[in-house]
């Protein structure tokens, strides 16, 4: 479970704020898609989730701990995907893989079960002994992904995780963001894929200038915007200023 | 030409950051802490620029009673046409190969030649700030002891420009074509640290060659003459001989024709870069980022073996470590093999006759106290120690993946030992090799060596967790290219300064115990506790600092 209750961030001395006021609960067995247009504080909120960022004022709890008071319980709960799958090149994926393995606690078997099991699901297994630097665009993301799923983490915070995906891959990824709240985990991500968000999404929530301008789930989404529009219009209206 | 005159401003923002700084002193809110740090800085710097200012004033005295004044000149441009030569190797490699900029670049409409010239441009000027404190000092000290004329004070501002153009120009070449063998083979990363250090091992043998000319009559030849230094020099390296006599000479015609070979010779080899970097940069640029990769799939068994079992958060950074380093050329040579490969320097010095006044020192020390033999041996280990840029570079080094380290479950006080760990096994391997040189050059006895690498040993852990904790004050995150977090690191600068006034501090202690007649064995044991609490009071230090600062570090 994620509660933001009354965050806000500023840059440059107050003059921008990326997060203004949000309040927000991610329930435990929900998958929520955050949706906004550029600049908007997508990808703040999700950096002051996973504790990247300090917020000015304002509480973030994940699964009621709160994340500057005992950040270390919070990280062990949490794995993150940022929006550029930027990780230690010189490392082989299985390198890369063993060490958030090592710094997670994950054991040894479960490790290699895991492990096993997403190489093959993201066709990757042919290129684990390779260095990180000989990668893709697109395997940089499904090792970053694996890392992730790797620890079976209670929280999963995901920017734009399925950029540069493959559809086989997207597919698979979708999967196992059901199986994950299906155990019960919490889901959180962002993204500009509009069909995603409405098929995936058990609710949404709209950033604009730092203010959650909507959130509900789809048919509440609708019935708000007053006619049987599609998300995209919902966006489009929602963010017009 | 306006092209290239575009990609050189381009290039000069996007290396020095000047909006970004420029934005930071106007919007950061820590920006007066900033700037009091860099004040701090300076005026510790003071008490080690008046012993540089000494020590220049009495090297001038020295050099005037033979009547070769002019070599303090001499010295001061050769200096910083060596740093150059052998620093500006790995710095050219890493400025034209490995620039995160460079995948933009090649797809743009540019010749090979806009882009070398542009990043030699950056270099040159980078390179001005790198010999400053090297160079400047014995020339402004030689214009203002000998009461130099007017025409010195002028050509100084063209001698000093061209300085680094022949030798970086040069290193260019070799890294030019280095690259270009580099390109073609599969194991890149390792043929550059292997070719790096064939040409400073040739760098070193041109030295060692250099000084053999040493010999008592060459000597009596040198001091009996007029500029007998500046000749000597000038035969193995002329652009050092133009340099110099152009300042000496003045506007006289010899000295405008020695300003004219320097220029012309500057000119010339500028432009034989750039015709070899048509040819070739973009043969040995494009694709070396290219890596051997096989596609194998690790059967059951082998996935068993690789997968760890578990280990210790510390232990899994501490490798994560290890692995970055060693496994990126720039930080290998700068950090790791440095400490490798300035013993070796004093033992090839040594073993040629030229590092006769290192082994003299030392015997000098041994016949002045005993324990002055122990000391001076433990300064030399700490030197070649903690000469290396691991720990104060420790957290700049993550740079874009820092987020990593914010994001893992793993406590900051972790985090630090485990980067610590690996800063010391750093800070060892340079501590055994200038023991093994002490050993094979100089034959220190094996009890000597023993409390003196103790003595060394919790010097350099003081001084790593110094380094560690300039580095984690303001942490240089965002690079260009790797070699900015090691070898353009403020940090790395300001941890030397510390070195530097923590061995003075030492040095100066044990002189006044030694007077106070104290025992050696006293005096010993006197700076092995003083060196030990020091490393105990910063570890605390750093860990408290550590607890309030990782956090407040926004990735």
């Amino acid at each position: 479970m994620i509660e933001i209750q009354n965050v806000s961030k500023s840059y440059n001395k107050g003059t921008v704020r990326a997060v203004d006021g949000l309040d927000l609960t991610v329930n435990p067995g929900e998958i929520f898609g955050f949706l906004g247009p550029n600049g908007a504080g997508k990808t703040t909120t999700i950096k002051l989730i996973v504790g990247l960022l300090r917020p000015d004022s304002g509480t973030i709890l994940v699964n009621g701990v709160d994340n500057q008071i005992a950040p270390f319980r919070c990280k062990a709960m949490t794995t993150y995907v940022p929006d550029n799958p930027d990780v230690y090149e010189r490392l082989t994926g299985m390198e890369y893989l063993n060490f958030i393995g090592d710094v997670y606690g994950v054991a040894g078997a479960q490790r290699l079960e895991r492990i096993s099991r997403w190489a093959d699901i993201f066709e990757i297994a042919a290129n684990l002994g390779n260095p990180i630097q000989s990668y893709s665009h697109g395997m940089r993301q499904k090792i970053v992904l694996m890392a992730a799923l790797l620890p079976e983490p209670e929280v999963i915070v995901l920017d734009e995780p399925l950029v540069g995906l493959d559809p086989r891959a997207a597919h698979e990824l979708k999967q196992a963001m059901h199986d994950h709240c299906r155990r019960g985990g919490t889901l959180f991500f962002s993204t500009h894929i509009m069909e995603v968000a409405e098929k995936l999404c058990d609710r949404i929530g709209i950033i604009h200038h730092g203010k959650l301008v909507a959130s509900g789930t789809m048919p509440e989404l609708k019935a708000n915007a007053g006619s049987d529009q599609s998300l995209e219009n919902i966006f489009l209206e929602a963010t017009e200023k | 030409m306006s092209r290239l005159w575009s990609l050189v401003r381009v290039d000069i923002k996007n290396h020095f950051a000047f909006a970004a700084l420029w934005w930071q002193i106007r919007h950061n809110r820590n920006r007066w802490r900033t700037l009091a740090i860099v004040l701090l800085v300076t005026v510790a710097m003071l008490p080690l620029m008046y012993a540089f200012f000494l020590f220049i004033n009495s090297l001038y005295a020295i050099l005037h009673a033979v009547g070769q004044e002019s070599a303090l000149i001499v010295m001061g441009v050769i200096a910083g046409q060596m740093v150059i030569f052998i620093l500006g190797l790995f710095y050219v490699i890493s400025a034209f190969y490995f620039s995160n900029d460079l995948e933009r670049l090649i797809p743009l409409p540019l010749k090979p030649r806009e882009v070398v010239v542009s990043k030699l441009i950056v270099v040159i000027i980078n390179e001005y700030f790198t010999i400053m404190p090297v160079v400047l000092p014995c020339l402004l000290g030689y214009g203002i002891l000998a009461r130099a004329p007017l025409d010195f004070w002028i050509l100084l501002v063209p001698v000093y420009l061209l300085l680094p153009v022949i030798p970086l120009t040069l290193s260019a070449l070799l890294a030019i074509g280095l690259m270009r063998v580099v390109n073609l083979s599969r194991q890149k990363d390792a043929l550059i640290i292997a070719g790096s250090l064939l040409l400073i091992t040739l760098n070193i043998l041109f030295q060692m060659r250099t000084h053999q000319e040493g010999d008592n009559a060459a000597i009596v030849r040198l001091f009996a003459e007029k500029d007998g230094l500046v000749q000597m020099i000038g035969r193995n390296f002329p652009p050092s001989k133009w340099a110099s006599q152009s300042l000496t000479l003045g506007f006289s015609p010899g000295g405008l024709l020695q300003l004219l070979l320097l220029a012309g010779v500057s000119g010339l080899s500028v432009f034989g870069m750039i015709a070899l970097a048509e040819k070739l940069f973009y043969k040995g640029v494009i694709g070396l980022s290219e890596i051997a990769a096989k596609r194998r799939k690790f059967s059951p068994a082998e996935m068993e073996k690789r997968i760890s079992s578990g280990r210790h958060p510390i232990r899994a950074i501490f490798l994560r470590e290890v692995r970055l380093m060693n496994r990126t050329p720039i930080y290998l040579l700068n950090g790791v093999l440095v400490g490798v490969i300035v013993p070796a320097i004093f033992l090839a010095g040594a073993k040629s006759g030229a590092g006769g006044s290192l082994v003299a020192v030392f015997k000098r020390l041994e016949s002045a106290h005993a324990t002055t033999l122990i000391l001076g041996l433990a300064a030399f280990f700490l030197v070649c120690g903690c000469i290396n840029g691991t720990a104060s570079s420790t957290f700049s080094r993550e740079g874009r993946h820092f987020w990593l380290s914010k994001v893992i479950p793993v406590p900051w006080r972790q985090q630090v030992a485990a980067k610590f760990l690996h800063s010391y096994v750093v800070s060892l391997i340079g501590i055994v090799a200038a023991a093994v040189v002490a050993a094979v050059a100089i034959g220190i006895p094996a009890a000597s060596m023993v409390l003196a690498a103790l003595l060394a040993l919790a010097g350099s852990a003081a001084l790593n967790v110094a380094g560690m904790r300039i580095d984690l004050a303001r942490p240089l995150l965002k690079w260009t290219n790797p070699a900015q977090a090691i070898k353009q690191n403020l940090n790395v600068v300001f941890a030397m300064i510390v070195d530097l006034g923590f061995m003075a501090a030492c040095g100066f202690l044990a002189h006044y115990l030694i007077n106070a007649g104290l025992s050696g064995t006293l005096v010993y044991f006197v700076l092995l506790a003083v060196a030990s609490a020091a490393a105990w009071i910063a570890w605390r230090e750093l860990l408290t600092f550590a607890d309030k600062k990782y956090s407040g570090i926004e990735a």
